[in-house]
């Protein structure tokens, strides 16, 4: 496959995940005290991902009201 | 050295290099024009004081307007997100998991492929397979390399669905009606025998009620662009289907229909133009003036001499040959060329025999279409496919392309060779 068509498959596909699986990346800096490791860890640590999403929720329902 | 045998060495030079792939086809066509040029004019047969206004005459100006016109209004309408928008309408409308959405993509690339190129066509449908297969944890495999081979079935369906059809169209002067009337209703059989075949090879159970939830509304970033894009495309397809009636030249239709696209379509004209692909029409340029060479060094009427021997018991058994000639060939060389050197060599074996031009045009059409699903390198829409699926992580061998798809190809040429002898008859 070219480098063109291969480009413009990425991009169809980025388009078309953003839409199936709709996910936002957020960077967070490490807070100061904290250990680096652990802080590193949470990145993939499920319960604090479904805590994250809780809070998301939360927080779109009362500014949406709904 | 004899000139026929000069030119029909740069013929196979030429060839040769198409299907060893050295240099990219562009590269190939252009060194084949400039060793026609500079032999052609060295044996006196082009008028140096004309030689520009003689290459610019080998050059059909209609085909080449109106393959740039269908490039720039398909590129344009494919970038307003309408394909997608099609896709996941009807993944949602289908629903019933991953099996069943697979049926329906399949029917799609051959919609798809009709109104856009192969190459955007497969890049489309193989990012809506990959990223269902990802939401249902299915394989795409099967979908991604069954939607390869029915992409050049779609490009049966219109005129505008394949480069060979809009030479075929402009040279040989078959309309968008004789497309819709003749070529249409066989692609429209052949994707039904392929699903069918594709259903029975693959086991896919297609009952399920499982629903996706998705917005297909969301791949659409600009309404007014998608609106407009797709009412400019439909008026220039009205234009095609009453060329006839308007005597207006396809070429001018497709250029004019771009250049509205261009001004309405509020995209930007530089991003269109740079995705546009410039080596097909470089290399569709260049071929011309190889094939002007070829005729004027007389080896084109040498070979078609030849040809006729063998051609002149039935306009079927012409028809036939013509077919398999171009769908053999166009397995390890582009079908451009092919369609491009069997024209002319058919326009003497018409004069000679008597036989339908129109007909001999058709073999040629089925032909170049589905010959290129024979091998996994022949088709760019294989090519697509099977990086696609790199990609991901799955590699496919040439074996497993062999077992899966080359007999549905072979079923598809041998229902085109009964087609065409039927044409033959009732035409």
């Amino acid at each position: 496959m070219s480098k063109e068509a291969s480009k413009k498959y990425e991009e169809i596909e980025s388009k078309i995940e953003k839409t199936l699986n709709p996910s936002i990346t957020l960077e967070i800096t490490m807070p100061e005290g904290v250990d680096k490791e652990a802080f590193l860890k949470l990145e993939n640590d499920s319960k604090f991902i479904e805590t994250i999403k809780r809070q998301i929720r939360k927080r779109l329902t009362q500014e949406t009201g709904h | 050295m004899d000139i026929v045998l000069l030119f029909s060495v740069i013929f196979a030079l030429i060839m040769i290099l198409l299907v060893t792939g050295r240099y990219h086809r562009s590269v190939t066509a252009l060194l084949g024009a400039f060793l026609t040029i500079f032999f052609a004019s060295e044996y006196g047969l082009f008028n140096m004081q004309d030689l520009w206004s003689e290459m610019v005459g080998f050059i059909d100006l209609d085909t080449v307007l109106l393959v740039i016109g269908v490039m720039i209004l398909a590129e344009s309408i494919a970038r307003s997100g309408f394909f997608e928008f099609i896709g996941l309408s009807v993944a949602k409308t289908v629903g019933g998991g991953f099996r069943r959405i697979s049926i329906s993509f399949m029917f799609l690339t051959i919609l798809f492929s009709a109104l856009l190129s192969n190459i955007t066509a497969m890049i489309i449908i193989g990012a809506l397979t990959v990223s269902l297969a990802k939401k249902f944890r299915a394989d795409p495999t099967d979908t991604i390399l069954y939607a390869s081979v029915l992409a050049n079935v779609g490009g049966l369906m219109f005129m505008i669905s394949s480069i060979p059809n809009l030479i075929v169209a402009a040279q040989l002067n078959v309309g968008f009606v004789d497309f819709i009337l003749i070529s249409m209703p066989f692609a429209l059989i052949l994707s039904l025998v392929s699903l069918l075949f594709i259903v029975h090879k693959t086991k896919l159970n297609i009952s399920s009620s499982q629903q996706i939830k998705v917005d297909p509304w969301s791949v659409v970033e600009n309404k007014g662009l998608f609106y407009r894009a797709t009412i400019i495309f439909v008026i220039v397809i009205i234009f095609f289907i009453f060329e006839d009636f308007i005597k207006i030249p396809l070429g001018l239709i497709a250029i004019g229909g771009a250049i509205m696209m261009l001004v309405l379509g509020g995209q930007e004209p530089e991003s269109i133009f740079s995705s546009l692909d410039w080596g097909t029409i470089f290399f569709l340029i260049s071929f011309y003036i190889i094939v002007g060479g070829l005729s004027k060094s007389g080896v084109l009427t040498a070979f078609a001499d030849d040809v006729v021997q063998l051609l002149s018991f039935h306009p079927a058994m012409a028809s036939n040959l013509n077919m398999w000639v171009c769908g053999l060939s166009s397995s390890v060389v582009d079908n451009i060329p092919m369609t491009l050197t069997l024209i002319p060599v058919m326009e003497h074996v018409s004069a000679v025999t008597g036989f339908s031009l129109k007909i001999l045009g058709w073999g040629i059409v089925f032909g170049a279409n589905l010959g290129g699903n024979l091998t996994p390198i022949a088709s760019p829409s294989n090519i697509i496919a099977l990086g696609i699926l790199k990609k991901e992580g799955i590699s496919v061998s040439w074996g497993e392309w062999f077992h899966k798809c080359v007999p549905l190809v072979i079923l598809q040429l041998l229902l085109a060779s009964a087609y065409v002898t039927l044409l033959s008859v009732i035409l």
